[in-house]
């Protein structure tokens, strides 16, 4: 017992060792590549085309400098608890946001605000760092000047700070409440420096193009209330300001500020973005994970894809489908029997967590798919008690069973139970709404007649709901029904991977499967496969309202799963053919198979 | 041993044409009962395809103004109606070249104006030759420049897992053929559709095939449910990238999950994932523009051949290249053997097919059990000199090669040349190592030359050599071996099994084609 036990702990160091070290190498290339940046800086502020010699002697005095790299220090530690920090969002499954308001409450949590704070602070580092660099005043906030103190405020640098530190915020607030923060893998695995030289150029020219707008917005920002900052901090700091330091209301007629101002915003923006594709290009590399544990401590491909942290998950499925469609020798050990025992434990644990996986998939979706039909059906708004009935009555026809003959599905129970909270669900609403409508439900009446307590409750319900309805409300606080698919969605990458595994691995199990392992688990694949496929076919996402962008990520996901499904299925019926009616399938999966093995099946 | 053009059976005679192989005999008939359904059940029911050029829609690149006569009209009246009609150059073009004296500022100016428009653009198409609407034209001229540009059928692709065709005619439409539905003819067609160059239809999927034209890749979908003949162009995903044209060559991965591209105007490839409509570009230094691209069957290889002499091996493990170097020329056509350990490629210049071994080989694959990427040998070798040669009555046979394809099974090789109206089937054996021996010539009718070949993926009965040929008409030459036609079950299911990614599978299944290999050794000692 405490063999196994020290062994699962093990694992799990194992596991989290590689996500650590992956995590760790990142963020110290980051660092590196910040140098990079102040090498590229330096070269092109140096630049003097008439004098091509005197340029690079000054590049190279300003990059042998040692105070150019001592104080990149700070900038350095700042990366790395920010790396720290955003490593995190990695470990952890994101949670699915249903409303607006709760998107914009999430970059409120502890440690996005800290997030926040850190890339404020960075901001101010950055700018600080590069204006010592060009030749800006070391000192922050003074200049001197002709006044009693000798020196007055330095508003030009404080414009820029300011810059930076709005900047720092505005990228990560817009991170946290815009973007889609999903990791997606490659399709091909390049090696890492071509990816990254790949993907940097294209950063480079991308955060130019995302520093305009927040530049702009700060310009505004600083004309709007720049003259309070400059008040306040002249006389915390005791120090006049002089008429010369000012900067005008229209201060985005300096081009020259504006230009200093666009660059810093760059290469903040530019910083954050180059830790994210670290994160990204090492977190996503392919790890080869053995099929089974000869050591004893070894984190095999089973442990792998029951693995609690998501990301680790997905390199388990990436490779499963390298094992099925490249690699013979650990497909030869996936169908391998254990020893002692004889039992296909491999490839019992493997298919059925893949296929665990597929059936609770299949049945979130199903109910998300619900979700979005009962809104988009209108039964929250129903303009007569007999047309909610007749709703209701339909209700279950709409989201009925795909394949009825098979009701001992746990993702059909779970189906039909979706069904009846709809049906509750839509009860309730429609009883809450004939308030709106007296003169169509006389028994509410008769219980209002009879507990007042109670039918002014509902009145409240009623009323926080018709407030819910108006527009603005409810832009902010309206339930986005198809938040929950979309969220799916977005994280079904590594389903496509376990479909097409799955049915490269039966395909191959015709000649590799020995002891024929595969063949019991094939009704259940193909099961699962075609309820899946119906699922996605029902799916309405694509007449919904907030589809307007055609190519969204979550839309191309769903096509890039639904493809993959299908590909599955037709490499079952490839390689089993006819063999196929052999099979303990019920009626409607024969049918259905039919039209994939005629190749029918659009 | 080194094939050539010598050793081929007869000619047919003339007014004849070949029309099938069975037991490595060829068959020859008349061309007006030339039906090879008379002879072989294999290919009832297949398409008949014969697309003439009356039956080809004039191509949109063509001009069709010369049929319309002229009317005079005034010169400010004709410049806008020429504006409007074909565009600002041409109007630049009537203002400074009018057909009356009138206008002489106009005229200067639309001299000046012509000038440096001509100026720029042309300093744009040193730097991108084939970047913007100009490079439409460079692409048609180049079309139009190749012997028998005006030939209806431009290239044929065959479906991998059933009996469907795809073609793509010189209208710059597509044809989609089946078996299961012959009255039925989706013709795929759109605005964008300019100067088809190649077509791929996906693996593993009934409906999904790309189209590699001037603005990109088109990747269809042709529901086999669907009664359009029409299909819209909202059926379709485009894939295109700013320079990345024209396309090509085109090809999907085995599994089906990838599409790889390559234009003529580009030195990065692309690989595709349509779904996701998502693309990576690869490219490395020196060697030009890609123009070819071959997968090989168990995904592990892909060759990217350039323009210039150099063409490269990816290992897609990780996507680092192996760079070759051909003598002179460039790699015209290439295709891989079914195990993946050998590549055939021709030049644009030699008379010669080179192989290019992987190791392990075929026939280790067999004996042993490698978990190894196959790694290339030192050099390529010459396996069929095609050095021109006179057959029969005249009629030569080699020079360079326009067009080569190995069959599924690896046992049949087709080469078509660039100055030959036969096309040339070599048997090719590959255990214990790669054997190439003549086989048959295949003649069409007097005058017609072949204009594309495939080999049918699904055909269980040995093999089918497709040619298209310059009259327009699409001729299936079944290779068909009575020993194959009434194979088992468990053989149709060993073929299937062929096509899984991973090349140890094509170990067993050759085990149980040792009676195929029996019947082929029968038909080498009946020469």
């Amino acid at each position: 017992m405490s063999t196994s036990l020290s062994s699962a702990t093990n694992k799990a160091k194992y596991g989290r060792e590689i996500f650590v070290s992956r995590i760790l190498t990142a963020i110290i290339w980051s660092i590196v590549l910040q140098c990079v940046y102040v090498s590229h800086v330096l070269f092109v502020m140096n630049i003097d085309v008439l004098h091509p010699v005197q340029w690079l002697k000054n590049f190279y005095v300003s990059v042998s400098n040692v105070g150019t790299w001592f104080y990149l220090i700070p900038l350095g530690v700042m990366t790395f608890a920010q790396g720290v920090l955003m490593s995190k969002e990695f470990m952890t499954e994101t949670a699915c946001l249903r409303t607006r308001f709760g998107t914009i409450c999430s970059a409120f949590q502890p440690r996005n605000v800290l997030i926040a704070v850190l890339n404020m602070v960075f901001g101010a580092m950055v700018v600080s760092y590069y204006s010592a660099l060009l030749g800006e005043e070391t000192n922050i906030f003074t200049r001197k000047c002709g006044s009693e103190h000798g020196r007055c405020l330095n508003e030009r640098n404080m414009y820029l700070i300011a810059c930076g530190i709005w900047t720092g915020l505005y990228a990560s607030f817009k991170r946290q409440v815009w973007e889609v923060r999903v990791t997606v893998f490659p399709m091909i695995q390049l090696l890492k420096y071509p990816q990254m030289k790949l993907k940097l150029s294209r950063l480079v020219i991308q955060s130019f193009k995302e520093a305009v707008l927040p530049c702009m917005y700060f310009c505004l920002l600083y004309w709007w209330c720049g003259g309070y900052l400059r008040e306040h901090l002249s006389g915390f700091l005791g120090l006049p300001t002089d008429e010369e330091s000012v900067i005008p209301v229209l201060v985005w007629m300096k081009p020259f500020l504006a230009m200093r101002c666009l660059l810093f915003s760059a290469i903040i923006i530019l910083t954050g973005r180059t830790l994210e594709l670290l994160f990204q290009v090492f977190l996503t590399e392919h790890c080869h994970f053995p099929v089974s544990d000869t050591a004893g401590y070894q984190l095999t491909l089973n442990d792998v894809l029951a693995s609690p942290l998501p990301l680790m998950r997905r390199l388990g499925y990436l490779d499963l489908l390298h094992i099925a469609e490249r690699d013979p020798v650990r497909q030869g050990e996936l169908f391998s029997l254990s020893l002692p025992g004889g039992h296909p434990h491999n490839w019992n644990g493997v298919v059925g967590e893949v296929l665990r996986t597929l059936e609770k998939f299949t049945s979130d979706l199903n109910i998300a798919a619900s979700d979005i039909n009962r809104v988009s059906n209108g039964s929250l708004l129903p303009s007569s008690p007999a047309k909610t009935g007749s709703q209701n009555e339909s209700r279950p026809l709409a989201t009925s069973p795909v394949v009825p003959s098979s009701p001992a599905s746990p993702s059909l129970r779970l189906r039909n139970m979706s069904i009846l909270q709809a049906h509750d669900l839509n009860s309730s609403v429609a009883a809450n709404n004939s308030v709106l409508y007296p003169a169509v439900s006389g028994s509410l009446r008769q219980k209002k007649d009879a507990d007042l307590v109670a039918a002014s409750k509902q009145q409240l319900i009623s009323f926080m709901q018709w407030i819910r309805r108006k527009p603005g409300i409810n832009l902010l606080f309206g339930e986005m029904e198809d938040a929950h698919a979309r969220h799916l969605l977005l994280h079904s990458q590594h389903l496509s991977w376990g479909t097409q595994a799955l049915a490269h691995l039966a395909a191959a199990s015709l000649k590799r499967d020995i002891y024929g392992v595969v063949q019991k688990d094939l009704p259940a694949i193909i099961k699962s496969l075609v309820q899946l496929k119906s699922v996605l076919e029902r799916l309405p996402l694509h007449t919904h309202k907030r589809a307007l962008r055609s190519g969204s990520l979550d839309l191309r996901m769903k096509a890039a799963l639904a493809s993959a499904v299908k590909r599955s299925l037709y490499i079952l019926c490839n390689a089993f053919g006819q063999y196929l009616s052999d099979l303990p399938l019920s009626n409607d999966l024969k049918h259905t198979m039919q039209s994939y093995i005629a190749y029918q099946e659009g | 041993m080194v094939a050539s053009c010598l050793g081929f059976p007869g000619l047919a005679p003339e007014g004849h044409v070949s029309v099938c192989e069975m037991d490595g005999k060829v068959i020859h008939r008349p061309f007006e009962s030339a039906h090879p359904a008379e002879i072989t059940n294999t290919v009832s029911g297949y398409p008949l395809i014969s697309l003439s050029h009356d039956a080809v829609h004039m191509a949109a690149r063509e001009d069709a103004r010369h049929v319309f006569l002229h009317v005079e009209e005034k010169l400010l009246k004709r410049i806008m109606s020429t504006w409007y009609e074909q565009g600002t150059m041409e109007a630049l073009q009537l203002a400074a070249a009018p057909s009356d004296q009138s206008g002489a500022l106009l005229r200067l100016s639309a001299k000046i104006a012509l000038k440096t428009i001509n100026l720029a653009s042309s300093i744009v198409n040193v730097v991108f030759p084939y970047f913007g609407d100009r490079s439409q034209h460079i692409a048609s001229s180049a079309l139009q420049s190749q012997p028998g540009h005006r030939n209806p059928v431009r290239c044929i692709a065959w479906h991998p897992h059933c009996t469907k065709i795809a073609v793509g005619v010189s209208d710059d439409s597509v044809r989609v053929y089946s078996a299961s539905s012959p009255g039925f003819v989706p013709t795929l067609r759109s605005q964008g559709q300019r100067s088809v160059s190649c077509l791929a239809w996906r693996p593993y999927s009934a409906s999904e095939l790309a189209v590699g034209c001037h603005a990109g890749v088109i990747v269809w979908q042709v529901d086999p449910k669907s009664v359009v003949t029409r299909p819209s162009i909202s059926c379709a995903t485009v894939l295109r990238h700013p320079g990345h044209s024209p396309v090509t060559s085109i090809q999907w991965s085995s599994t089906g999950t990838l599409l790889v591209s390559a234009a003529s105007g580009d030195t990065s490839m692309y690989i595709w994932d349509v779904d996701l409509q998502d693309s990576v570009p690869l490219r490395r230094v020196g060697g030009g523009n890609i123009n070819l691209l071959s997968w090989s069957p168990d995904f592990h290889k892909l060759l990217a051949a350039t323009t210039s002499v150099t063409f490269r091996v990816w290992d897609t493990a990780n996507w680092v290249p192996e760079r070759w170097r051909v003598l002179s020329g460039h790699v015209r056509t290439a295709c891989w053997s079914p195990c993946s350990t050998v590549l055939l490629f021709t030049t644009s210049e030699e008379s010669v097919v080179y192989a290019l071994q992987f190791k392990p080989n075929c026939a280790q694959l067999d004996t042993m059990f490698y978990s190894d990427t196959p790694v290339s040998e030192q050099a390529a070798r010459v396996v069929i000199n095609l050095a021109p040669e006179e057959v029969a009555n005249g009629v030569r046979l080699g020079g360079t090669v326009a067009s080569m394809v190995w069959d599924k099974l690896g046992r049949h090789l087709a080469l078509t040349f660039e100055n030959s109206p036969l096309v040339a089937v070599y048997r090719t054996d590959l255990t214990p190592h790669l054997l190439v021996t003549p086989s048959c010539l295949v003649k069409g009718v007097s005058g017609e030359q072949p204009t594309a070949i495939a080999f049918q993926s699904n055909f269980d009965s040995g093999a089918c050599l497709t040619i298209a040929w310059s009259s327009g008409r699409i001729q299936y030459f079944p290779v068909v071996y009575q020993e194959l036609k009434s194979t088992s079950p468990s053989m149709r299911f060993n073929d299937s099994v062929q096509f899984q990614p991973d090349h140890s599978l094509f170990e067993s299944s050759r085990v149980h084609e040792a009676s195929l290999l029996q019947s082929f050794h029968d038909s080498f000692l009946s020469y």
